[in-house]
């Protein structure tokens, strides 16, 4: 097992009003020891959900994973005891959530935080925690660490507060980095100086990283593999340049040519997918890119596309409209 | 004053300071400049698009334009008339002209009115038409901004951020403005929901002859929509030309580091590492001299402090913020 995360066959499913909704379908994805995958898709097709599920940090009772494997270090998650869970949440698993305001306790100062996740974990002195979070706040560059442990959150840019958050992540030294759109709410420079942060460290570590994103540009700067989803299947993944410089599917074809550019020509038109997101409570069987395009429904597929490899480790799913091969 | 050359809006070294205050006597301790001494113009049928980081300054300025706000110091022509201090009925009719479309489009929908009611506000507070010729004229809005037959009747949380932001610009739309201000309004939805609604944009723009203020963070989203560019930071604008220009040959060392920062979404070149540290300065304790040169620590920031930086022409429609260490020598 040379794998440091297997996903196999996961399917998460939420207990709404309307009933059952299979907010996953089947995803299967594989991050290596070293590598970073990005998982990309617009909101709501599932990409945080997938996180979540891998951390068995579900909203319960009303989330549910129904079927799948979630291999970590060869062993499945779905069977492991909630003690041992909590071992490897936050232990051998990092995470760094989408929006640090909501996440860092703003009635605490950073230090105690960071103090007590590191002892929560590690048989510790509080004065070596202490010394491991200024390490911490050092290595992700943080200029005065010794005032950051007194601060309080909203003292704190947003720039800042998700450093501390990528500290806090790596705490414990983690195999795996689950970074939730890290950058969203930040300006590019920031944004920049994060994610190549979590590039450096990643290096450094040796951890694999799986990086939630919808923005194609970091996944391109940043990742090895990258798996495009869409209403809670997976349409294609490969490695960054197969998919980028030949993506098969017309979902992947379209978010690509809907990307802003700098290399485009000034004020012109973009190639766009018509539509938006199909809402989660209405989704068919067959392809659902289709049912949104809003194609003929005689040629439709009534049942599930298959994938299909059509290189190396590259995979599709193929709808007959959808891959033309 | 009158007709002061023949563009759409022009902006003359505008300030917005506001007395910082704290304590228990609430003492005067300092002053923010959100907005610093800035110049522009935007021509009829135009784009100017701005950018800059968050607490640029960039919707300070959006504010003042739309007269949201009244600014401390300066001039804003509009048609060549000085629109600074306009009250009241003229005030009123200025409105007319100029909207303002927000960030996000959700919050600035009022929950309890209806679609219909929305987009019909804008004609009902200026008195435009009868009833019914105005609900006329919201069904052909609502088409306009393609969206479905039925969406009067149903209420903003019924609709995607997508669909609220065609919305916002339906109402924007009502009054038939001759100048839009788009303060950041498709930084938050999804690339292909953002692609569709420039597209739109686009559209209108070449429809009926507008202009747009399109304010936004993401430089490669401004370059889609904009003929101008100018790069706020902290209040000031550092560097203003024409979109091929400022992409092509940017001047200002800020502008080199913002534009090697946009991710580039090619997997098979390497982004230039930029060099660039840190976030923006606030504004209630700005650096003396140079903002940008103290934030990237340049050597020969010592030599822009204590100095007026001039904002110049540098080449024909080319301005830049000139300052020591920042311009090209």
């Amino acid at each position: 097992m040379s794998d440091l995360l297997d996903v196999r066959g996961l399917v998460t499913s939420f207990d709404t009003a309307s009933g059952w909704i299979r907010a996953v379908d089947d995803v299967s994805l594989i991050v290596g020891k070293g590598k970073t995958v990005g998982l990309v898709g617009e909101s709501g097709c599932g990409k945080t959900v997938t996180a979540m599920s891998i951390l068995d940090l579900l909203e319960k009772p009303a989330g549910h994973i129904l079927e799948g494997e979630i291999l970590f270090k060869g062993e499945d998650l779905r069977k492991v005891s909630a003690k041992r869970m909590r071992e490897v949440r936050g232990g051998e698993i990092g995470v760094v959530f989408q929006d640090s305001r909501e996440i860092l306790n703003p009635s605490h100062r950073i230090g105690k935080q960071l103090i007590n996740a590191i002892r929560l974990h590690r048989k510790i002195s509080r004065k070596q925690a202490k010394m491991r979070a200024l390490e911490l706040l050092d290595a992700v560059g943080i200029p005065d660490p010794r005032r950051m442990l007194v601060s309080f959150p909203y003292q704190l840019s947003d720039g800042m507060r998700q450093r501390v958050m990528i500290a806090n992540a790596l705490s414990c030294d983690p195999d795996l980095l689950i970074a939730d759109e890290p950058a969203m709410s930040l300006d590019v420079t920031v944004q920049a100086q994060i994610l190549d942060l979590i590039d450096s460290l990643k290096e450094k570590f040796e951890m694999g990283v799986l990086l939630i994103t919808h923005d194609l540009g970091v996944v391109a700067q940043h990742c090895d593999d990258v798996v495009v989803m869409y209403a809670g299947r997976i349409v294609e993944h490969g490695s960054t340049r197969r998919v980028y410089s030949d993506p098969k599917h017309a979902y992947s074809k379209g978010l690509l040519f809907s990307m802003p550019r700098l290399t485009n020509v000034c004020k012109h038109y973009f190639q766009t997918i018509p539509g938006h997101p199909i809402a989660n409570e209405n989704l068919v069987s067959g392809c659902r890119f289709c049912q949104r395009m809003d194609r003929d429904k005689s040629v439709l597929l009534r049942t599930r596309p298959e994938y299909l490899e059509v290189w190396g480790d590259h995979w599709v799913e193929v709808c007959p409209e959808c891959y033309k091969g | 004053m009158k007709n002061k050359g023949s563009d759409l809006l022009e902006i003359d070294g505008l300030c917005i300071h506001v007395p910082h205050r704290s304590g228990f006597f609430r003492l005067k301790t300092g002053v923010v400049k959100p907005v610093d001494e800035i110049s522009l113009k935007i021509p009829p049928g135009k784009t100017l698009g701005l950018v800059g980081e968050s607490g640029s300054g960039k919707s300070a300025l959006g504010k003042a334009i739309v007269r949201l706000s009244q600014p401390s110091s300066g001039k804003i022509y509009f048609e060549g008339r000085d629109i600074t201090r306009v009250r009241g009925r003229k005030l009123r009719a200025l409105r007319k002209k100029i909207q303002m479309v927000f960030q996000d489009s959700k919050s600035s929908l009022n929950p309890r009115m209806s679609v219909g009611q929305l987009v019909e506000e804008p004609l009902r507070l200026q008195k435009v038409g009868r009833g019914w010729q105005r609900r006329a004229r919201v069904a052909e809005l609502l088409e306009r901004v393609e969206l479905p037959r039925n969406a009067m009747r149903k209420f903003p949380y019924e609709f995607s951020a997508g669909q609220c932001q065609r919305i916002a610009i339906a109402r924007a739309l009502a009054l038939d403005p001759k100048l839009i201000v788009l303060d950041g309004s498709v930084s938050d939805l999804d690339v292909s929901i953002q692609a569709q609604i420039m597209n739109l944009l686009l559209d209108l723009q070449e429809e009926k002859g507008m202009s747009y203020l399109f304010m936004s963070h993401d430089f490669s989203v401004v370059k889609h929509m904009s003929d101008m560019v100018a790069v706020m930071y902290l209040g000031k604008v550092v560097e203003m030309a024409p979109a091929e220009v400022i992409y092509q040959q940017p001047l200002h060392a800020y502008t080199k580091a913002f534009l090697s920062g946009v991710p580039n979404p090619s997997p098979f070149e390497q982004q230039a590492p930029i060099a660039l540290q840190g976030d923006v300065p606030s504004a209630l304790n700005p650096p003396a001299g140079c903002a940008f040169g103290h934030r990237v620590g340049h050597v020969r920031y010592e030599e822009s402090l204590g100095q007026e930086l001039p904002f110049e022409e540098v080449t024909p429609g080319h301005w830049l913020l000139r300052c020591p260490c920042c311009g090209p020598i």
